[in-house]
């Protein structure tokens, strides 16, 4: 039965690619204004269900509802951010060039200059952005998501790549996110990390949804959340 | 990165700009980027031009300007479409040639 405060609601999801299902009867819920990690092995089908959402794919069998619309809805048109796990943009544009580009495609950006120094972006604003490093370029990415003030948004790995200083401000960038009533789901192969951020966390493996609940719920047993994770996934899950 | 600021307001809200606003961004930055690159302003800009400053010259083995004309900004409208879009390829796609 779905929840009233679900921002986002999957059931039965099925995606296929060459015949070989990647999403194979995923079913989860994501709470309005919560944190919801969605952990998984390579290839579990985390970022699908994403592209999901988004309508980047459509699924062959499911259904995908965000904040109460059929994915791709026009409605839905700068209510979602979304930072994918590796994102692409022009030769030779500058950080603060590409982040100034979308904020002006929105009517109530947040404002550049202090997300670009709240991201430690200052000193290679100006770097173009296939020179900056792994990091830095997640950091742009994570701007990028964040630019247009959406409900929702979309965390593919949001702190693969970068140092331990970089991880824990993003971390307090997302709590402040949270308690501002942004929704946010994010995939991580990080237990700390959902560990320190996750209201709720879906275990998935080879397409489903194996465990899911509160971390608290899921270590009551004793064990921790990677133990967890390692008793309800494949050693090797195909991509 | 840097501690809480105050002045960011981190609460939703989303709304798209107007349609036309939009476009005139986009315009704005792909022209900028456009300029900034040699090769493609060399394809886009500067041999169409040169075609046309050439014709004044050439009249006899190039045809009139009234046929010339639009088969230069055909010309134009092609190298941005197609060449010049593969010059300006994303970053971050498969691989680069510099």
């Amino acid at each position: 039965m779905p929840s009233p405060d679900s921002a986002v609601r999957v059931e039965d999801l099925v995606v296929r690619f060459g015949g070989r299902p990647v999403l194979d009867g995923l079913t989860l819920q994501a709470r309005t204004g919560a944190l919801t990690a969605v952990l998984g092995p390579n290839g579990a089908g985390k970022t699908t269900l994403i592209r999901c959402c988004t309508n980047l794919i459509r699924p062959s069998v499911g259904t995908v509802e965000v904040l109460g619309q059929a994915a791709g809805s026009r409605q839905l048109a700068g209510r979602i951010g979304l930072m994918p796990q590796s994102a692409g943009s022009w030769s030779g544009i500058k950080a603060v060039e590409l982040l100034r580009y979308l904020a002006g495609l929105y009517a109530n950006p947040l404002p550049v200059e202090l997300l670009v120094e709240r991201l430690g972006l200052s000193e290679c604003a100006t770097t173009s952005y296939r020179r900056l490093s792994g990091g830095q370029q997640q950091a742009v990415n994570l701007a990028g998501a964040l630019i247009g003030r959406p409900e929702l948004v979309f965390l593919d790995e949001p702190t693969a790549g970068m140092d331990p200083h970089a991880r824990r401000a993003t971390w307090l960038l997302l709590r402040e996110l949270r308690a501002n009533g942004v929704t946010m789901l994010l995939t991580t192969h990080a237990m700390d990390e959902a560990e320190a951020l996750a209201d709720q966390v879906f275990i998935v493996d080879r397409g489903r949804v194996t465990i899911s609940g509160t971390v608290h719920q899921l270590t009551k047993s004793g064990g921790t959340l990677e133990t967890v994770f390692l008793t309800h996934t494949s050693a090797r899950a195909t991509s | 990165m840097t501690a809480p600021d105050e002045g960011l307001d981190l609460s939703p809200a989303p709304v798209p700009a107007p349609p036309a606003k939009r476009i005139f961004r986009h315009g704005l930055i792909e022209t900028r980027l456009l300029i900034r690159n040699g090769e493609q302003l060399l394809l886009a800009l500067v041999i169409p031009v040169a075609i046309l400053v050439a014709s004044r010259f050439v009249k006899a083995s190039l045809g009139s300007m009234e046929l010339l004309g639009p088969s230069v900004l055909a010309l134009a409208v092609w190298s941005s479409a197609f060449t010049s879009t593969a010059i300006s390829k994303p970053s971050g796609v498969s691989f680069s040639k510099k």
